[in-house]
């Protein structure tokens, strides 16, 4: 177990040096100079140059590379043997074209509010999901069932942009319920920060707690037809031990993975959310500098995210060998 | 004595839709304690859905279940589900046919037997795996207080099929019913099994059901018999009476068609004509007609009407359910099917 | 561990298989990170002759390893080691495109009639595959033939364009059958024909088999775990355990005194279905299951489990040697 965990963790870095290394070559490829962007309106081609060079984008790209990796590891210092050096230390991933902040701390100003609606709607959804997939699955082809289902097909076919905005529409800007979504800190004003969290929880948990209770209610009818309910029936425990202890523990494993997974791609930033309700998190941070053409910080919350989606990928495994004797890892 | 286990005009339907399936068709027989039953059928007899029927496992279910069913007292057709839940694994336990299906792939095999255990016994959980491990080394399982903690798959299938023989005698249950027990295992282990169920009846006087397809299996195990074709018994007596002098066509054409480690291996075996008839079809009247060879003795009356159940004769407890009389029944017999055993 | 002496009959027919040192270990699960594959030793050093017009029934228990011999015969399966000399041809290391030529003499029938079958091809379609394969054209044309085959296997030639599904286990059986006979093979191997059959319908396939082994000469490889089907069907029996040949004889001979501790064990196993026989057969009850063929005992692989085992049997693997009429693979042989 521990030699699988190594081994896993020294592919999954593996994965994330691969992709950097695309992330940095597509953008050198790329016909846009990032040096003429960061010059501004009133650029001169001496300037153009000064700040290639400040920038190190007048190294070949192995160098590029190879120094930012080197910075990561062990930090860096630009414009080494100048007046105008400065040290990243490690792990450093570069400074911001656009801000010229560092992008390790650009990252991690934005990693709370991504956080907080990660961690929100997951409970939201879990608990909405899974409840609404077991009572449909016990009750199978009543109507609570029909229009449970029914609902999760139609949840599950809006998009979080139409659905952010016509809730956004109806409780903040008609019924004034609610604040405008933002990120305030829960540690300083908790009430405010829940109340402008509210609608990313809901929004993101309406599409996702349909995919569950679908996926939940399938798992656990499937399970019902199981030898081995029908042998937990015949011991004579009673419908709601079998239906918990027997049927919804072995449907709940494969959801299990999946909710591991979706919780890491959401933690890398949830994209369309963040931007619909204009919170500053991870996920705009990406789309702002992806439009920006702003090479370091694109690298750092490709990066990020990869790292989230890996470190799933390797909690999910471990658990699953928990949760599911029969799986051996080697 | 009046016997532990009694089934009377027991029928299951099932509405599907393709009709109404009848999976059993009024089922009527007894079982004592201490006593083996063997009930016989091919696929889609309706062997297993009348095991599911005794345990109550249909309740809840779209069968539609009619006729008495008397356990130790109880009636269980008639009664909730509550009523029955107190029986099942109490009074009456069962075992399958796969076992790796049968146990819970994430409990250790311990939890699963001591769970059966603490269901009906108010005891400690210390004190229901102490029970799961006297369990496993009563059903031979080397050095039980470790593979309590394993899991079923590390187990091999006979040793699986030792654990769920454990798990349904943990509460000493009255009634057993083992639905094709040893058909997944190999012959050398199947010995082990059977001859294990033997050995457990007769230090517990547990009652059996045996559900098989396997008439070699049923001689060495039960007493009774228990022929059932299309959902109908067809035969039913003692296992000496139904293998050595049997009555039904269908009992001869099973009997002469197996192959046997006795008697002359180069004549070819003499095979029942077509297959078993689906559910949603079954022949009118005697389900067997169309793959009756003595279809002809006795006019039209095998493919208009359906044979009822009749003693062989007066005072007789051996069962058949054939329009032929039994003095023709045993010219055939003698003349036509002895030469073949 | 390996079974060198030749195992065959002598009386002179024609030899159409030579089965010599056959040999398949599969990889396992990894020991360790940096460790090797485990092994399981699914065949090891298994060798013996098939005349033609011969029926040869291959029995035991799972993991004995018989499948996977009749899957090294068909080539399948690539062998690890051994030899397998097919008329005359060694055709153990052939490749898959000069095995295409030598398919249509060797056939095989599978157990599970539902799952050998393609669902979406008609019985038409699957029987007659095998001649746009081998690219043949019988004369009259394929539908004909193929027709003539139906019938010859007990189907209606009528039901050329219908489905697997509409058909019952013992009719689909038939069908894979018909397939296996289409090209005229010299040889087929049946692997666990009848037992996923209905009891009364297991008699009707072997009875067929039967009567075409005699009526077109072939030579059949008989797989299965029941004694008494093999009886039945085939003449030379050889009896594996843990991937060894333990004992091979005519079947008269294997059935009425058997050699091998085993191969008495597993006659004695066998449930008979009449009440007077019950107590009165000799009763050997093996106990313990099958060993793990990833680590098989040393010596003689039955060792663990058989009565009469001395230090011997742990120390040195018996070699299969003719004894009477029987060849055995026992150092305390009956």
């Amino acid at each position: 177990m521990l030699k699988y965990t190594l081994r896993r963790i020294v592919s999954g870095t593996l994965v994330l040096g691969i992709v950097s290394a695309i992330v940095f070559s597509i953008f050198y490829i790329l016909p846009a100079d990032p040096a003429r962007l960061a010059c501004g309106k009133s650029c001169t081609p001496e300037l153009v140059q000064r700040i290639q060079v400040a920038l190190e984008l007048d190294q070949p790209l192995a160098v590029q590379y190879g120094r930012f990796i080197k910075g990561i590891f062990v930090g860096r210092t630009y414009l080494a043997n100048t007046d105008a050096a400065r040290t990243c230390s490690a792990p450093c991933l570069g400074y911001s074209y656009q801000t010229d902040l560092p992008v390790r701390q650009l990252l991690m100003d934005r990693l709370p509010a991504t956080l907080s609606i990660a961690v929100g709607a997951s409970i939201l959804w879990l608990l909405i999901g899974l409840s609404s997939g077991i009572i449909s699955a016990l009750r199978r082809g009543t109507w609570i069932d029909r229009t449970s289902q029914g609902f999760a097909l139609a949840a599950a076919s809006l998009q979080i942009y139409f659905v952010g905005l016509i809730l956004q529409f109806i409780f903040v800007d008609k019924l004034a319920w609610l604040p405008m979504p933002g990120y305030s800190s829960p540690f300083e004003y908790p009430l405010d920060w829940a109340k402008q969290m509210v609608l990313p929880w809901v929004t993101l948990a309406f599409l996702l707690s349909a995919i569950y209770s679908r996926l939940t209610r399938s798992g656990m009818i499937e399970t019902m037809g199981e030898d081995f309910v029908r042998t937990a029936r015949a011991k004579g425990l009673s419908s709601r031990d079998v239906n918990i202890k027997h049927v919804l523990r072995a449907a709940m494993t494969p959801i299990v993975t999946v909710f591991g997974l979706d919780l890491g791609s959401l933690l890398g930033g949830a994209v369309i959310t963040e931007y619909v309700f204009n919170i500053p998190g991870l996920g705009k941070l990406a789309t702002e500098a992806v439009s920006n053409l702003d090479l370091p910080v694109v690298t750092g919350t490709v990066l990020f995210a990869a790292f989230f989606i890996i470190t799933a990928n390797i909690v999910v495994d471990l658990l699953y060998s928990v949760l599911d004797p029969k799986v051996r890892l080697t | 004595m009046s016997a532990f286990l009694e089934v009377k005009n027991l029928s299951v339907v099932f509405p599907t839709e393709d009709g109404r399936v009848q999976a059993v068709d009024s089922l009527s027989f007894s079982v004592e304690k201490g006593k083996t039953l063997g009930i016989v059928g091919e696929s889609g007899s309706g062997k297993s859905v009348t095991s599911l029927s005794i345990l109550g496992l249909q309740k809840g279910t779209r069968a539609e279940v009619t006729g008495e069913i008397w356990v130790d007292g109880t009636e269980i057709v008639s009664a909730n589900e509550d009523e029955v839940r107190k029986l099942r694994g109490k009074s009456m336990a069962m075992i399958f046919q796969d076992a790796l299906a049968a146990l819970h792939p994430y409990y250790t095999v311990g939890h699963q037997i001591a769970e059966a255990y603490l269901v009906h016994n108010k005891v400690s959980k210390k004190q229901a795996l102490a029970r799961a491990v006297e369990m496993l080394d009563r059903v031979g399982i080397p050095e039980p207080h470790k593979r309590i903690n394993d899991y079923p798959h590390q187990f091999s299938g006979g040793m699986r099929q030792r654990a769920m023989i454990a798990m349904a005698l943990s509460c000493n249950p009255s009634l057993l019913i083992a639905d094709e027990p040893t058909t997944a295992l190999d012959v050398t282990v199947q010995a082990q099994i059977l001859e294990l169920l033997r050995d457990l009846q007769k230090e517990f006087g547990t009652a059996i059901i045996l559900i098989t397809h396997d008439l070699g299996v049923v001689a060495e195990t039960a007493d009774d018999i228990l022929l059932m074709y299309a959902g109908k018994q067809i035969e039913y007596g003692t296992v000496r009476d139904v293998l050595q002098i049997p009555q039904h066509p269908y009992a001869w054409g099973l009997l002469t068609s197996i192959p046997r480690l006795t008697g002359d291996p180069n004549l070819p075996l003499t095979a029942i004509q077509g297959t078993p008839p689906s559910l949603i079809s079954v022949p009118s009247g005697c389900a067997f007609n169309p793959r009756c060879n003595y279809v002809d003795q006795v006019g039209t009356l095998c493919a208009s009407s359906v044979p009822d159940l009749l003693p062989i004769a007066q005072g007789q407890s051996h069962y058949v359910r054939c329009h032929m009389n039994p003095a023709l029944r045993e010219s055939i017999f003698t003349t036509q099917v002895r030469p073949h055993l | 561990m390996s079974q060198n002496s030749k195992v065959g009959n002598d009386s002179g027919e024609e030899i159409i298989l030579s089965v010599s040192g056959l040999t398949k270990h599969f990889p396992g699960a990894k020991t360790s990170f940096f460790g090797k594959h485990e092994i399981v030793q699914a065949v090891d050093g298994v060798s013996f002759d098939v005349a033609a017009g011969e029926s040869l029934g291959l029995v035991g228990e799972s993991g004995c390893g018989k499948s996977t011999t009749g899957r090294l015969i068909t080539r399948l399966l690539e062998p690890t080691a051994g030899t397998v000399v097919f008329d005359g041809q060694d055709i153990s290391k052939l490749n898959n495109s000069e095995l295409r030529p030598i398919r249509s003499d060797l056939q095989m029938i599978f157990q599970d009639p539902y799952a050998s079958l393609n669902p979406r091809h008609t019985v038409g379609t699957i029987v007659s595959t095998p001649f746009k394969i081998n690219k043949v054209v019988p004369e009259g044309g394929v539908k004909k033939r193929v027709q003539e085959i139906l019938e010859i296997v007990g189907l209606n030639p009528e039901h050329y364009n219908r489905y697997p599904h509409e058909f019952s286990g013992g009719q689909r059986q038939r069908i894979g059958i018909a397939r296996a006979l289409a090209l005229r093979p010299k040889l087929i191997v049946a692997d666990e024909p009848v037992s996923a059959l209905d009891v009364s319908i297991q008699a009707q396939i072997i009875n067929l088999m039967k009567d075409l082994q005699k009526d077109f000469g072939l030579t059949f490889i008989f797989i299965a775990h029941d004694l008494a089907v093999v009886r039945h069907f085939a003449q030379r029996v050889a009896v594996m355990y843990l991937g060894n040949i333990v004992e091979i004889a005519d079947r008269d001979t294997l059935y009425s005194s058997p050699k091998h501790p085993y191969t008495k064990a597993l006659l004695s196993a066998v449930p008979e279905a009449d009440p007077d026989a019950v107590g009165a057969r000799e009763r050997i009850r093996l106990t313990g299951d099958v060993p793990n063929p990833i680590n098989p005992p040393s010596g003689c692989r039955f060792r663990t489990r058989c009565w009469k085992a001395q230090d011997i049997c742990a120390s040195s693997a018996p070699a299969l040697l003719q004894i009477g009429q029987t060849q055995v693979a026992c150092h305390f042989p009956e």
